[in-house]
């Protein structure tokens, strides 16, 4: 498999909203006619601390020509003390089994002993994916028994009459040398109506990097024989500064949704020759429609200048 | 009903506990009764400056045996029964209130887990411990995160979870936040009482619904729904106060509600008198109750939250009247 890597696509500073810093986590979904790509954008506030909102813009089917962008912000944050207080980061799309289309949402809220945690919710939008309204105030994915903080990055598929989530739940905070980091790892679970989930309680991905491999922002789609997950991942420490320990995107394979293998070398993503992903490729979205398969991504600095994209040459 | 609490006398205050374990220790909170072997004791949470930070405190699970009577004191716990939560985990700053419940063959011990936050002063989820020992000295946590979770309708604050058994079945009667409103620039919150049931302690089946009617307005805070079996039905204790922290209303006060299948509670009509008390032994609050030699004994916490200790008395209840 060989991905023909076409460089940024959207770029934070030519959008009619925000403050041109960041266009995070993108999450493409095929309407009629279009592609919107659902994403998250960082405002500062009046602290000077950033918070994020999800935003989408619209784009031709092969990505070749940009349409529009959305009313800003499409969902707003929940109220003083919420789950989501202080950002929603990442907004994942999907359809659900009735056809309507929903979110899941990562909402942020900030602690004094560790920077933050996190639980996922749920919102529904009535006019197309212009606007959502949440489901209820509260998460409907949060820390519980073995899985004690950091919920987050909920995608989710329908098979067989279940919802399958995929999402990262925080393990432990490591330290080292006076650094606290967190440990975070991909997890499954199952629901039949998006409120009520049944967990797996297991990491479901292989570590490529040992135990203190962090994985993130889970998606999957369906290949002709198998599922196919793309992922990011990187070492727990010292992944800000030095590039061979930054995000890298991971892949794994399975032909269930439960038991998965590591394929990362089949379907290795070159760098862009602008160096714009040089230090970082993170938060992939894998994306399928009639002119082919593509990988959205984020660059350098989590994001910090746009997400790209990569077109896969020939079938999946 | 005619409800009456009569021999009410302090039991334990801070700075005698502070001398009992040689420590600087504010607040007696939240006492939480359990029979062992040779002794009645009280489990309790006490707070003490954090020795790493040397300013803010953490509040912590200790316990004292008395003997037969209430009247001497028979061992006491010179360190806290629980460690604190790991970094990042929703019990790192504080474990109080409590409720102890024996169920098949073992003690558990329900907790509020507290960690600060930025824009509102702290987050709160329920944990749950068990004894490590038969004889209930120490705990350890069964899971690292809250043994229930927030959901859509529970979005944050879950507190004052309150555990008991009857035919099997664990009830728990706890508070799930509803709104923070800034007072004054300060965050405050409301929460109202709830109620889930388990079978195994473990996991647990919300009922989704506010169970208490509000005596001041909607911003009331209500906390530790103690309940307790009577002749005909089920009577609660809890608590309840104001959001506001400078009106008349802002101490913890008791107030009482009645069921005849533990879900549906009208707080009409109980006739409650109060006997005429000192000013220490004004805004009880944080009731446990247990049946001791025929009469149900009540334990609470004294005014300011503990400041001023805990105390003990007696509930008679009639429920001719």
């Amino acid at each position: 498999m060989k991905w023909n890597n076409l460089g940024i696509l959207c770029d934070p500073t030519n959008l009619a909203f925000g403050q041109g810093l960041y266009c995070q986590s993108p999450h493409a979904i095929q309407m009629k006619g279009f592609v919107r790509v659902y994403f998250t954008t960082r405002l500062r506030d009046e602290k000077f601390f950033f918070r994020s909102f999800p935003a989408y813009v619209d784009f031709s089917d092969d990505f070749s020509v940009q349409l529009g962008v959305s009313d800003f912000p499409l969902l707003p944050l929940g109220p003083l003390g919420n789950f989501d207080e202080h950002g929603i980061f990442p907004f994942q799309p999907f359809l659900s089994r009735e056809g309507r289309l929903m979110a899941t949402t990562t909402g942020w809220s900030r602690r004094e002993a560790v920077p933050a945690e996190s639980s996922i919710g749920l919102a529904v939008s009535s006019d197309q994916g212009k606007t959502f309204e949440k489901v209820g105030g509260g998460p409907i994915f949060a820390p519980l028994h073995e899985e004690p903080f950091l919920i987050a990055d909920g995608f989710v598929l329908e098979h067989n009459d279940s919802y399958h989530m995929f999402y990262i739940a925080g393990r432990k905070w490591l330290h080292r040398s006076g650094v606290t980091e967190r440990l975070y790892k991909i997890r499954h679970a199952q629901s039949t109506n998006l409120i009520e989930w049944s967990r797996t309680n297991l990491n479901v991905i292989p570590d490529s990097l040992g135990e203190t491999e962090c994985q993130a922002l889970p998606t999957v789609i369906k290949s002709s024989q198998n599922w196919l997950m793309a992922f990011c991942f990187r070492d727990a420490f010292d992944f800000r500064e030095n590039p061979s320990k930054g995000y890298r995107i991971g892949w794994a394979r399975s032909r269930d949704l439960i038991n998965w293998e590591r394929v990362d070398s089949e379907y290795f993503l070159t760098r862009h020759f602008s160096g714009w992903d040089l230090q970082m490729q993170a938060y992939p979205n894998i994306f399928t429609n009639s002119t082919g398969t593509y990988l959205l991504y984020n660059g350098n600095n989590f994001g910090l200048n746009g997400f790209g994209i990569a077109k896969l040459e020939g079938e999946l | 009903m005619k409800l009456s609490l009569i021999n009410k006398q302090i039991l334990l205050t801070p700075a005698y506990f502070s001398s009992l374990i040689q420590r600087e220790m504010s607040h007696i909170q939240s006492p939480a009764f359990l029979k062992v072997v040779g002794a009645n004791r009280i489990y309790f949470c006490s707070r003490a400056i954090d020795e790493k930070s040397g300013e803010k405190h953490s509040s912590r699970i200790y316990y004292v045996d008395f003997d037969e009577n209430f009247t001497g004191i028979s061992d006491v716990s010179r360190v806290a029964v629980a460690q604190l939560g790991d970094r990042g985990a929703f019990d790192q700053h504080g474990t109080c209130p409590i409720s102890v419940v024996e169920f098949q063959g073992k003690i558990l011990m329900y907790y509020v887990g507290w960690a600060r936050s930025r824009d509102v002063p702290y987050a709160a989820n329920i944990g749950l411990l068990h004894s490590t020992s038969e004889s209930g000295v120490e705990f350890s946590r069964f899971f690292p995160g809250p043994v229930i979770s927030f959901d859509q309708d529970e979005p944050f604050l879950l507190g004052s979870p309150r555990v008991k058994e009857f035919n099997g079945i664990l009830y728990m009667w706890y508070v799930s936040g509803k709104s923070w409103n800034l007072l004054n620039g300060q965050p405050e919150p409301t929460y109202k009482i709830r109620m889930a049931t388990s079978v195994d302690g473990h996991t647990w089946q919300k009922t989704g619904k506010d169970l208490i009617q509000n005596s001041i307005d909607e911003y009331e805070c209500q906390a530790a729904p103690e309940v307790i079996p009577i002749k005909e039905g089920f009577l609660m204790i809890y608590s309840y106060r104001s959001n506001s922290r400078v009106n008349e209303n802002s101490e913890y006060q008791i107030n009482f509600a009645y069921s005849k299948d533990l879900l549906n509670w009208a707080t009409e009509p109980i006739d409650w008198t109060q006997p005429k008390v000192s000013v220490s032994m004004r805004n009880t609050s944080y009731y446990n109750l247990f049946r001791r030699k025929g009469e149900f004994q009540a334990l609470f916490q004294l005014e300011k939250m503990g400041q001023a200790g805990i105390g003990i008395g007696t509930l008679v209840v009639d429920e001719e009247k």
